[in-house]
């Protein structure tokens, strides 16, 4: 039985119903009456998980709006996409999310940007636009002109939910903060200093990049992915690339996507080393700080020596790589890494021997295994509360399909559980990055980048994915008549993930809260964008 | 060896008051602003606006002392996170916190029990009758009496 | 009447002295410990005079204060630096004797430093900052538990030198010498655990960090700026060097003058700077080495201290 039969029939459709846009991509339309008990099927007959939810304008070519969702079914390899069409005069459309929350913010900010409301929906407040914008301007329908200055409203904003009780009060933490560090509200109610209730405001730095995606044209995209998040560049531009070229039907050359795989767990690396440094920084564990900081500076130095920028930036290009890195290069990439190796053991030895560190991480901000589910939590966040699922594994892209690694998964759900998964996936980006030097194709001329097609097909889309550090960066894009971009949508982990943090938070005292939320390091810029 | 002012132990407290008006005199002088005038902000609420509901209460004050001495104090907790779709979607949360009256219960309410029964024992001579407290007077001044010529 | 003026006059002067020495000192164990702790993570750390460049640019800077502030939030820096600087008169620096030490002993100076701490705490209150509540909140916490366990330590030396007054412990103290007797040893460990905790150090608070939600003290001076906040780190670091002079008094008194000679003066001056010195390595190695504790595990660590004080009690009886 092949897979579109397979998942028809889960989903109790015809299998004309279903149809395989491509390798690993099904796509189906349904009526937008049809979506709760769609979400039921593709959840518990596929073990579906939703990995992004979103609108786009097609007014101009079709008349409707359409709502869409992006489901990975780990189980069939194959993501699988829902359309349901909206009829502008009706703009409305059943919500999922009082059964599934992961389904939440997603139909809160289609709401926001397309004036879509979802029926039914348990909390209609504002997500993506703040209480000063204007009702009635929906930035991302095509009739809203990218420039347009709207007025402030000026008001009484954003009721928090309340908690009531004697003595108690709510701190409020941010939007600017003492760190160096990205803006978010954090408000705390508590009475004294265990939390009781954390609600959290975010969006402080959205840029409209889906937007300005609109505006550009495809080829230098990749700029514009690899900022979405600093420190998630490879990740984004991997994704952008991947849809395009999958887009353009072009497939980048082996070389090109060994060497793409080695940017990712180095990136991996860099990360996942500067945030055990970051957790040991606020539990004010100095001397394992400045050692995690060191770590990730001789990486920053490596990349920058090897690719031309610290952080990978503008490396990755549509097809390929910008650039190859020589043969002394990987020499010099392979011995650095055995170095940092011993050196990141070390690391992780003085953190487990010291009894101070471990006492402040154990049973610290604990998420559930049932509340990750719930809430659909992705990448090493999901990984640290004992969902195994990982895209470099379950939907391959660029050359793991013939990697051996392992998915670390940790049971504890609390700040220790987030800093094994780092330090054990640390181990297999070490041994992956080998694998791919071991079988590096050799360098040739043009063997790092494929010729992109002048123009990409019109009305058409494709799905980009990329397993990165936090967890899966998906870009959906989609072509107008003329082949140009009519719609990006990124997902960035974060934007899955920072709900989680309401419920690992309660319960802890108010001093542990940095700790817990350096543990998840979410990215602001990649949820607001 | 002996302390410098040794002879003089008795002015060295007031001494000592001198020492505490000093510094806070070097404190005011060193802080001192002839030109400038102080500039006048809100309260830092992290780029927010603080409001009533966000100063510390309190019970939360005392909460850590709580903490620490629950032996004694024996708090207990209930929060209570109201939510009607799922448990994803809380409107309210109400929370309700109790200590055990320790000192109250052990210490203050027996004395105040004991005072109070010696009292009304007492009331029986304090009834209000005014040939009652005539014979009062009348029986001390004899006792008076009677002690001054046994001690003269 | 004029003999008592005059040797009280010239007890003040000492004492004046005495304080202005210990003001001027104290920045430079604040930079030294922060350069060293630098070093130990490879680090270059500031260069040693940057306590004074601080308090330099603090005093010229503007002063910003609270539209919600009262009186209470003005006093606060300017009590508990007067604190502070009284404290250091009850306390042997140089010579054996303090030059108030006549006017009380371990009780006054313990008082003397908790109005300090009071006025700042209330002080801290007065904002009406979160943060200024938390601080104070935890602050008062870690005073109540840190300030029985503090004095327990001092009686465990005041009873074997058989007096509570700071100048005649350290002259029993000099007497004695450095006797690593078992009952100094656990003394002065149950007495060092809870100087961290009284100058904020870690694994108890984290002078270095930027995170409001974790702070302590500094979550106290938050809405403190210029010559105010000047006068708040200015006294944590006389503090900081009195209590390290405390321990040095106690326990290391080899060196200590016993007359106001130049020579011996001088010589004292090089033993007390070279104890501090010790003393503040070892801060920095516990500093380096360790996590901050859990907020409420604080108090588990005070216990020790009080059990090393009872049992040095218990040995010196035995």
């Amino acid at each position: 039985m092949s897979v579109v039969s397979t998942v028809a029939t889960a989903l109790g459709v015809a299998e004309e119903v279903v149809r395989e846009v491509r390798a690993g991509e099904l796509a189906l339309e349904v009526e937008r009456s049809n979506l709760p008990a769609l979400a039921d099927r593709v959840f518990l007959g596929l073990e579906g998980r939703l990995l992004s939810l979103f609108a786009s304008d097609e007014r101009q070519a079709t008349g409707r709006f359409v709502v869409r969702q992006v489901w990975s079914l780990p189980g069939h390899r194959t993501f699988l996409h829902v359309a349901a069409p909206i009829d502008p005069a009706l703009p409305s459309f059943p919500s999922i999310s009082a059964k599934y929350p992961v389904a939440n913010w997603f139909e809160r900010e289609v709401m926001d940007l397309f004036g879509l409301v979802p029926e039914g929906h348990p909390n209609l407040a504002r997500v993506a636009l703040h209480d000063d914008w204007p009702e009635g301007a929906w930035p991302l329908r095509k009739d809203f002109p990218a420039d347009r200055i709207v007025p402030r409203v000026q008001g009484d904003f954003h009721p928090f939910r309340p908690v009531t009780g004697e003595g108690v009060f709510q701190v409020p933490v941010g939007p600017v903060h003492a760190g160096i560090i990205e803006p978010g509200h954090f408000r705390f109610g508590v009475a004294g200093e265990p939390i009781l209730y954390l609600q959290l405001r975010l969006f402080y730095v959205h840029k409209g990049t889906e937007k300005r995606f609109e505006r550009l044209p495809w080829r230098h995209g990749v700029f514009l992915a690899e900022s979405i998040s600093g420190d998630t560049s490879v990740g984004h531009a991997l994704a952008y690339a991947h849809a395009i070229e999958r887009l353009a039907n072009v497939e980048p050359p082996p070389r090109a996507r060994a060497l793409r795989v080695v940017l990712l767990e180095l990136e991996r690396l860099y990360n996942h080393t500067a945030d055990i440094g970051g957790v040991a920084t606020d539990v004010a564990f100095s001397v394992a700080a400045s050692r995690a900081q060191t770590l990730r500076e001789g990486l920053l130095r490596l990349q920058d020596d090897l690719f031309g920028s610290r952080l990978m930036r503008s490396v990755v290009a549509l097809g390929g790589l910008r650039r190859d890195v020589s043969p002394e290069g990987l020499i010099k990439l392979r011995k650095h890494l055995e170095h940092f190796g011993k050196e990141f053991d070390d690391l992780i030895r003085l953190l487990n021997d010291a009894g101070s560190f471990g006492d402040r991480v154990d049973g610290t901000g604990i998420l559930t295994q049932q509340a990750a589910r719930d809430l659909g939590i992705v990448g090493m966040a999901a990984r640290a509360s004992g969902l195994d699922m990982d895209l470099r594994r379950d939907h391959p892209h660029d050359a793991y399909e013939g990697l051996r690694f392992e998915v670390p998964v940790e049971q504890g759900g609390d700040v220790r559980a987030r800093l094994t998964v780092r330090a054990r996936e640390v181990a297999q980006s070490l041994s992956i990055v080998r694998q791919v030097l071991d079988a590096m194709p050799p360098l040739s001329s043009a063997s790092f980048r494929h010729p992109m097609p002048t123009r990409l097909p019109p009305r058409a889309s494709a799905l980009g994915w990329a397993e990165a550090w936090r967890g899966p960066c998906t870009h959906w894009i989609a072509t107008d008549e003329r082949g140009e971009i009519a719609r990006v949508k990124i997902t960035d982990p974060s934007f899955l993930n920072w709900p989680g943090i309401v419920q690992a938070v309660p319960g802890n005292i108010i001093p542990d809260f940095p700790v817990i939320n350096k543990s998840f390091n979410f990215s602001y810029s990649g949820n607001d964008r | 060896m002996t302390s410098p002012v040794a002879s003089f132990d008795h002015v060295a407290p007031a001494v000592f008051g001198l020492a505490l008006l000093g510094g806070l005199a070097a404190a005011i002088l060193l802080s001192a602003r002839t030109r400038r005038v102080i500039r006048r902000e809100p309260t830092w609420g992290c780029g927010g606006i603080l409001s009533a509901r966000t100063e510390y209460t309190s019970s939360a004050f005392s909460k850590p002392l709580m903490m620490v001495f629950r032996a004694v104090y024996r708090p207990t907790r209930q929060v209570e996170a109201l939510a009607q779709v799922s448990p994803y979607f809380t409107q309210e949360v109400r929370y309700r916190a109790e200590m055990e009256p320790t000192f109250e219960r052990y210490g203050y309410r027996p004395l105040l029990r004991a005072v109070l029964g010696v009292a009304s024992g007492m009331k029986v001579l304090q009834a209000g009758s005014l040939h009652a407290y005539l014979g009062y007077v009348l029986a001390m001044a004899v006792c008076l009496m009677l002690l001054v010529w046994w001690r003269g | 009447m004029t003999p008592v003026l005059s040797d009280a006059l010239r007890a003040f002067g000492l004492a004046a002295l005495q304080a202005v020495f210990l003001l001027a000192m104290a920045p430079l164990l604040k930079t030294l410990i922060k350069m060293m702790k630098a070093r130990l993570q490879n680090r270059q750390g500031p260069p040693l005079l940057q306590g004074y460049y601080d308090l330099a640019k603090l005093l010229r800077k503007e002063t910003v204060r609270s539209e919600t502030a009262s009186w209470v939030f003005v006093a606060g820096p300017r009590v508990y630096f007067a604190a502070a600087v009284s404290a250091t008169t009850l306390v042997p620096v140089l010579i054996s004797a303090a030059p108030l030490e006549a006017a009380g002993g371990v009780l006054l100076l313990v008082g003397t430093l908790a109005l300090g701490r009071f006025a700042l705490a209330t002080a801290a209150l007065d904002t009406g900052s979160p943060f200024g509540g938390m601080g104070s909140s935890r602050d008062m916490t870690i005073a109540a538990l840190a300030e029985p366990a503090l004095m327990l330590g001092l009686f465990t030396s005041g009873l074997a030198a058989g007096t509570l007054n700071l100048g005649a412990l350290a002259r029993s103290a000099l007497q004695h010498g450095v006797t690593f007797h078992p009952s100094d040893v656990l003394a002065f460990a149950g007495l060092f655990i809870i100087v961290l905790a009284e100058t904020g150090r870690v694994p108890v608070d984290n002078p270095a960090t930027h995170l409001e939600l974790t702070m302590i003290h500094e979550a106290m001076l938050l809405e403190y700026s210029g010559p105010d906040l000047a006068l708040v780190e200015w006294a944590s670091a006389v503090k900081e060097l009195l209590y390290l002079t405390l321990l040095v008094d106690l326990f290391m008194p080899v060196g200590m003058a016993t007359s106001a000679e130049p020579v011996a003066l001088l010589m004292a001056l090089v033993a007390w700077a070279g104890k501090v010195f010790v003393l503040a390595i070892a801060v920095t190695i516990t500093e380096s080495m360790n996590a901050k504790l859990r907020l409420f595990r604080v108090p588990e660590l005070v216990s020790i201290s009080l059990g090393l004080a009872f049992l040095a009690l218990t040995i010196r009886f035995l």
